[in-house]
């Protein structure tokens, strides 16, 4: 399972970072999980400054952070996966102004190598 | 657990057993494991089977589906090659459990007794014993088309509708489990909730199922416009149960999608001669 993104070339040309965070069990408070994703143990030193609910195209979940660590400005993207839950991290001086377009075309690739039918133990 | 067909002889060795036959090592061995993790496809475990050095492949069988005679999914393939120009062929045995799988390997290196070699082997197979017995089983049926297929864990899977979650149908298959008196009452009192049976249900009514299989759907109103529908089906032994969760809008379309798979579910398998299999219990630790 993960989250497939398509990134813009002209964001990495602009000094824009993406991370992506592979899609997990939803921790008990994806909150602490959020802050602790971008600042490790330092808790402290990360804010959630603002947060807001939008939709992908598909019709997927996902909140949109803007998370302050130390000086630097970070925009989270958490997506909900059903009992899933993955992330993208983009940072960098400038906000990209499609940021958001970009980021409701993300998606969630379910394959897997698990045999989810009896049938395909046969194939 | 095997047992060693006549003549043959077997040795432990490296956590499995390895068999010989009456001609010698020259002719041809098979190597047997058990409590292989995780379950894979036979198509996977083919692939990534250690290969004789200089293996040179030239045919790949179909893959047959056999039963053990106990009861368990099985599968069997061979291929057909060269070591260093001599012809070979390397046979590849399965047998299913929940979460994990019993494999035999071989490589014959005598063309014209490829086939005999092959039909041990698949003997073997066929009478492996694990005495995994009645118990809490996945069953085997056709996906419905276009969903997309998840693992919730060993037993249960669910099957997402194809414009999830627009549509957020859901159909989830469980596990079938032995035949107990009230488990259908059981179950759908717990869907139904508090609610009473009256206000919750919707037309029950008899399904389509192969042979050997009977039962009945079970439509129920949920809160805000959805609804569950429960497609019970029984045989001698095993009881099995999908559940579908859509929305009102949706329902119709969904709830075809779950008749498509309740039609193509398979009744588990019954056990076979179980006098041959008990023979195989033991016999590869007191010969």
């Amino acid at each position: 399972m993960d989250l497939v993104l398509a990134i813009p070339d002209r964001w990495i040309d602009n000094g824009v970072s993406v991370q992506i965070v592979a899609p997990q069990p939803i921790p008990f408070d994806p909150r602490a999980w959020l802050i602790q994703t971008l600042a490790g143990e330092r808790r402290q030193v990360a804010q959630i400054i603002a947060a807001r609910r939008l939709e992908t195209r598909d019709g997927w979940i996902f909140d949109l952070h803007l998370v302050r660590v130390e000086s630097q400005v970070h925009v989270v993207a958490i997506y909900h996966l059903r009992d899933h839950l993955a992330a993208v991290i983009v940072s960098g001086e400038r906000r990209p102004p499609d940021l958001e377009e970009v980021l409701a075309a993300a998606r969630p690739d379910w394959r897997t190598d698990d045999i989810v039918a009896l049938d395909d133990l046969w194939r | 657990m095997i047992s060693t067909p006549p003549g043959w002889t077997s040795v432990h060795r490296d956590g499995g057993l390895v068999l010989v036959p009456p001609e010698g090592a020259g002719y041809g061995v098979l190597r047997y494991v058990e409590r292989v993790r995780p379950l894979a496809a036979v198509s996977t475990i083919m692939a990534t089977a250690r290969a004789p050095l200089g293996w040179r492949e030239e045919h790949v069988s179909p893959i047959e589906r056999l039963i053990t005679e106990e009861g368990e999914y099985a599968g069997f393939a061979w291929k057909t090659g060269a070591i260093d120009d001599t012809p070979c062929e390397r046979t590849f045995g399965i047998v299913f459990g929940d979460d994990f799988y019993a494999r035999l390997t071989g490589v014959c290196f005598k063309s014209d007794h490829f086939a005999r070699f092959r039909d041990t082997a698949r003997d073997i197979i066929r009478r492996d014993a694990h005495v995994l017995g009645v118990r809490r089983r996945r069953f085997v049926y056709r996906a419905p088309r276009g969903w997309t297929g998840l693992r919730d864990n060993v037993f249960h899977a669910s099957w997402l509708a194809p414009s999830y979650p627009r549509d957020r149908s859901v159909i989830v298959v469980m596990p079938a489990v032995p035949v107990v008196p009230g488990l259908r009452e059981v179950v759908l009192e717990g869907v139904i909730g508090g609610t009473s049976p009256e206000e919750a249900l919707l037309e029950p009514r008899a399904i389509e199922a192969r042979e050997q299989l009977a039962g009945e759907t079970f439509r129920i109103r949920g809160p805000n416009d959805t609804e569950t529908t429960l497609a019970i089906l029984t045989d001698a032994r095993y009881f099995y149960c999908v559940r579908l969760d859509t929305q009102n809008a949706r329902s119709e379309e969904a709830r075809a999608a779950l008749f498509e798979l309740t039609s193509t579910i398979e009744p588990l398998p019954d056990r076979g001669r179980i006098e041959t299999s008990r023979s195989a219990i033991m016999t590869h630790w007191v010969d």
